[in-house]
């Protein structure tokens, strides 16, 4: 009994250890394999989809400026020198303007209350 | 019974500002998209003080005021799953292991991500999310987790709950 109070007095018992490890393994390797992706798949286009259904996919390599408006709100992407971001959006947080710039295969840019994704492809 | 309500309405109130100071006053501290789960040391206590009963009420009571406060219907759709999922995680875990309350709210924590991620997955139908934002709610979930479990764990040492209720 004693020993056991010991053990949680010193931090996690070896099974929450275990849990933590295992999670932290499984992001890892996600990870890895996310980053290999990125590597060996080139970019080439960019996917956008609004609600579950393709939007528009256009070219990586063009310079475009796509204004996005419907019932859920307003959203302005830019895509210019192979690089992808929010420019404006009317949305209450703001997450998506604040991911900034992707350039890489399989990296994605996400506003969810318009429902709406911006996703690198191959 | 009295009391019980009491200790009921004390903790949903907590645990909307909790959701208020995350949704307004301290959004994106960290990472954009990344919140704390103040409103998971509620939860917690509520669990852990009171019984699943007392969780289940307190946490889904707190997701439709948040709901209704900050959100529209599709953010209700993530509120509750991330919610429920890992409130139902929690309270297996609190039953059947001996998790602290550190090593269940890392695990709620992080379920609560994934299912968050798993619907984003598939009201978004777009598959590429998964790998791009896993890793990142993976670890973000056990970091949160334990920060909620820690203050959550301190919180019941000091607390003096009235034994009959």
């Amino acid at each position: 009994m004693s020993d056991e109070n010991n053990k949680e007095v010193k931090g996690l018992k070896k099974k929450e250890k275990l849990l933590i490890v295992a999670v932290i393994v499984v992001a890892v390797v996600v990870m890895i394999s996310g980053t290999v992706i990125n590597a060996f798949i080139p970019a080439g286009k960019v996917i956008i989809t609004v609600g579950n259904k393709e939007y528009e996919t256009v070219s990586l390599k063009e310079n475009k400026r796509i204004v996005i408006e419907n019932e859920y709100g307003e959203n302005i992407i830019i895509i210019k020198d192979e690089q992808v971001f929010m420019e404006r959006a009317d949305c209450p947080n703001k997450t998506c303007v604040k991911k900034g710039k992707i350039t890489k295969t399989g990296q994605s840019i996400v506003c969810l209350p318009h429902r709406l994704t911006v996703t690198i492809s191959d | 019974m009295g009391k019980k309500v009491a200790y009921a309405g004390m903790m949903i109130a907590l645990a909307f500002v909790f959701g208020y100071i995350e949704n307004v006053a301290i959004r994106d501290v960290f990472i954009p998209g990344i919140k704390i789960g103040l409103a998971n040391i509620v939860v917690i206590v509520a669990l852990w003080k009171f019984g699943n009963k007392m969780a289940f009420t307190v946490s889904i009571i707190r997701v439709v005021l948040s709901g209704a406060t900050y959100g529209n219907a599709y953010s209700f759709v993530y509120s509750v799953s991330g919610g429920m999922c890992a409130l139902i995680l929690m309270i297996v875990l609190k039953k059947y292991t001996n998790f602290s309350v550190k090593g269940v709210s890392v695990a709620g924590a992080v379920a609560h991500n994934v299912a968050q991620l798993l619907v984003a997955v598939i009201l978004l139908g777009n598959k590429w999310l998964f790998v791009s934002y896993l890793p990142l709610l993976l670890i973000s979930g056990v970091i949160m987790g334990l920060v909620t479990g820690v203050i959550g764990t301190a919180v019941m040492k000091r607390m003096i709950f009235s034994e009959r209720l």
